[in-house]
């Protein structure tokens, strides 16, 4: 006797060989519409983590196999990234205006690593402020993202777009236990171009995800201590206390324009 | 070239055996593909076994407990031990004669589950408003909460005290027990199913018709697309706005908070329709769970039209038993509020849930006050529309406290609506928010459809031929690819 779950069958067994073939083939095409295919190609090919890496505890173990001069040349500095960005700016330009640098920062608040990656925006202000050093401020608003592994192409597009210009790439803040993000840029940046924030205790706002301004001093504060011992070192010499304030070039970008 | 294709046939085997494993980031959705995958091959043995009750039981559960243990792991085990508890008890009361032994081995029962509950969902709450009180350090337990614990206990609780009020009589063997608890389609979300419901179709092990089959697919498609094209979409957006609600415009925020609203509602009903269309595929019937929630002209009509099956259960386990309405207005009125109050406990360990639940009771008892007053006004178009207006707005206003992350952003994002409000900032948000401004009037539309009609498309795509299934299939799936996010969305009431 026929089953009355053989239609059935049928018609989902039928949708899923049509998915999983159309994943396998090239793109296609309809007009300026390129048909979505099914992730399964990425799921079932993807490779594994790497494991000859850097671990998560190592940052701070991290040392080069010779000695790194500091780079005394005055530097453009570029700070970019999400909304964490502008506080650790206040304090990096006091840092700036000890050592005769001077700082540039794009604030963009709710951004990621996908938006930046796929705009032109870093380019454009790389080019436009000339700089020769960078500070990245991008994974906050990724940290819980269950796939970390799904930001890898973006973090890399950026990385890209940074080319030889020697940068640090800024951990985000945790407030909890991330998912994974933290690993993972310290994976693909360089070494000793990573500073790892999330084992930090910093006090928090309102909203008990951003860094109060004060904290976010702090923040800088151990991120420069750490310097020497990143790749490449700049100076960067504690401010007097004569450098109380100082209004960093910043150019906020707006959520609404993503 | 041959190590190079062993390497990739070595990966491949290599990703589809960690597909089958837990992995705490990768529950088994109903939306995902893996899903679907093993749901063929489930369906291929349930329709042979389907004829011999005692297998297919056996069968039924091996799949559940697979499907629980890959959303929590070795959780499954503690789901297995609450049911032969739950049912040793529960036959233990059918035995007993005298009354007060029997209410003190259903109290033990009812107290077991509520224990296991607590631990998992409660303790580290009671734990940091104990330090607060005492000024101490807060050393949040490592608690994992199991996926779908409360909605299983509320099961557990309702079928020993239903065997207790001799409602129902304990089921003759414990895998009956274990199958009605661990039933996969309403395990981690619901809806809260019944066991003088849910046993007697058990026991009668009905052969699924076609329609139903057909049925059960047309609903799976309608949830699938609720919840996987529209909730999963218009959350991006909604999640901004929640996040870092000072960064936004009246307008945003205004249409953040709508957003939510449809949101919360997509996730969970589109959750509902899923599971309810793959118990009917199976042959079992679950109830509806949400009933357009978004029509009530009133909070008492909200409440019997969402989440129906938690509803319910509130009422008939907890509401009725304070003494409902029995016992005078004013404790009427404490009854209903004290009822959201634990509604709202049910659905997180936070004060935020307290609040939403107590407020959803202050309004519940107001218009229970209001009711002698109400019933003069005629009923037309206007107080219709007023009534729902209210309604709505009182209902949205509350969601801001159930998904903003503390109090304070609650204020800030109802603040935000009232105070930075300008409506000529309107046209530049349909204009970058398009796709999400036209997805909201589908569903606002697709809302106030009356049900006839939906039902109504429902018997036609049962009765359609096969090939347009399958195109509604493929359609659908398409869809889900064109909008998927990056991130798999889990379920909001995954949480709960």
């Amino acid at each position: 006797m026929k089953s009355p779950y053989s239609g059935l069958w049928i018609i989902v067994a039928l949708g899923l060989v049509l998915f999983l073939a159309v994943a396998f083939f090239d793109d296609i095409t309809i007009g300026t519409w390129t048909i979505k295919k099914a992730p399964f190609k990425d799921h079932l090919l993807a490779e594994g983590m790497e494991t000859d890496t850097l671990t998560a505890d190592s940052v701070s173990e991290y040392i080069p196999t010779q000695e790194i001069k500091t780079d005394s040349v005055a530097k453009s500095i570029l700070i970019f990234g999400d909304s964490m960005t502008f506080n650790l700016a206040l304090r990096l330009a006091q840092y700036a205006r000890q050592n005769g640098h001077s700082i540039h920062t794009v604030n963009w608040d709710s951004s990621n690593t996908k938006i930046w990656a796929e705009s032109d925006t870093l380019t454009h202000f790389i080019r436009k402020f000339d700089a020769d050093f960078i500070f990245v401020s991008l994974g906050s608003n990724e940290l819980y993202f269950k796939n970390p592994e799904s930001r890898l192409p973006y973090i890399k597009r950026i990385l890209q777009m940074i080319g030889d210009i020697p940068y640090v790439w800024i951990g985000p803040p945790n407030w909890q236990k991330d998912a994974g993000i933290n690993d993972m840029l310290e994976r693909v940046c360089r070494p000793g171009a990573f500073f790892r924030t999330d084992g930090m205790e910093l006090a928090r706002k309102k909203d008990h995800i951003h860094p109060t301004r004060q904290a976010s001093a702090l923040w800088v504060d151990s991120i420069v201590r750490w310097m020497p011992k990143s790749y490449h070192p700049i100076l960067m010499d504690i401010p007097t206390d004569s450098i109380r304030k100082v209004s960093p070039n910043v150019v906020f970008l707006k959520a609404l324009n993503k | 070239m041959i190590p190079e294709i062993s390497e990739i046939s070595g990966r491949v085997m290599r990703n589809i055996g960690d597909m089958f494993v837990y992995d705490p980031g990768a529950p088994l959705l109903f939306s995902s593909g893996f899903f679907w995958l093993l749901f063929i091959f489930f369906l291929l043995v349930y329709a042979l076994l389907k004829r011999s009750r005692m297998k297919m039981i056996v069968y039924v559960i091996g799949f559940s407990l697979y499907f629980y243990y890959k959303s929590s792991g070795l959780f499954f085990l503690m789901l297995i031990g609450t049911s032969l508890i739950d049912w040793l008890l529960s036959h233990a009361i059918a035995r007993i004669k005298k009354r007060g032994v029997r209410l003190a081995v259903m109290w033990l029962s009812v107290a077991i589950s509520l224990s296991i509950l607590g631990y998992f969902k409660y303790a580290n709450f009671f734990l940091w408003n104990w330090n607060q009180m005492v000024q101490g350090n807060f050393q949040p337990l490592d608690l994992i909460l199991p996926v779908g614990i409360s909605f299983y206990t509320f099961q557990s609780v309702s079928y020993v005290v239903d065997v207790y009020k001799r409602r129902i009589a304990p089921t003759e063997s414990w895998l009956d027990y274990l199958f009605f608890l661990s039933f996969f389609p309403a395990l981690v979300a619901g809806p809260i199913v019944r066991a003088d419901y849910f046993l007697p179709q058990l026991k009668e092990n009905r052969k699924a018709t076609k329609d139903d089959i057909y049925g059960g697919l047309w609903l799976i498609l309608i949830g699938i697309i609720k919840k996987a094209v529209i909730a999963d979409y218009i959350s991006q957006f909604n999640d901004l706005i929640f996040n870092q609600p000072e960064l936004y415009t009246g307008v945003q925020t205004l249409m953040g908070v709508l957003g939510y609203t449809m949101q919360i509602y997509c996730d969970f009903s589109g959750y509902s329709d899923m599971a309810i269309g793959l118990a009917l595929i199976m042959g079992f019937r679950l109830g509806i769970n949400f009933d357009s929630p978004y029509q009530s002209r009133n909070l008492t009509e909200f409440w019997r039209r969402w989440h129906i099956s938690l509803s319910s259960w509130l009422r008939d386990y907890v509401y009725i038993p304070l003494g409902g309405n029995r016992k005078g207005t004013i404790r009427t009125y404490v009854n209903n509020f004290l009822t959201m109050l634990i509604g709202g406990l049910w659905h997180g360990a936070a004060w935020k849930f307290v609040f939403w639940g107590a407020m959803h009771g202050v309004g519940l008892a107001v218009h229970k006050a209001c009711q002698p007053w109400l019933r003069k006004i005629p009923d037309n178009w206007i107080v219709s529309f007023t009534g729902w207006l209210l309604t709505f707005t009182y209902v949205s206003l509350l969601w801001v406290f159930f998904r903003a992350a503390d109090f304070s952003s609650s204020v800030l994002i109802i603040k935000n609506i009232f105070v930075g409000f300008d409506w000529r900032q309107f046209p530049q948000f349909f204009e970058v928010r398009r796709v999400w401004c036209i997805m909201m009037m589908a569903l606002v539309m697709m809302h106030f459809v009356p049900q006839r009609w939906t039902d109504a498309c429902g018997r036609i795509f049962a009765r359609s031929p096969w090939i347009v299934k399958l195109l509604a299939f493929v359609a659908v799936v398409q869809l889900v690819i064109e909008f998927m996010s990056e991130e798999v969305v889990p379920f909001i009431y995954f949480q709960f």
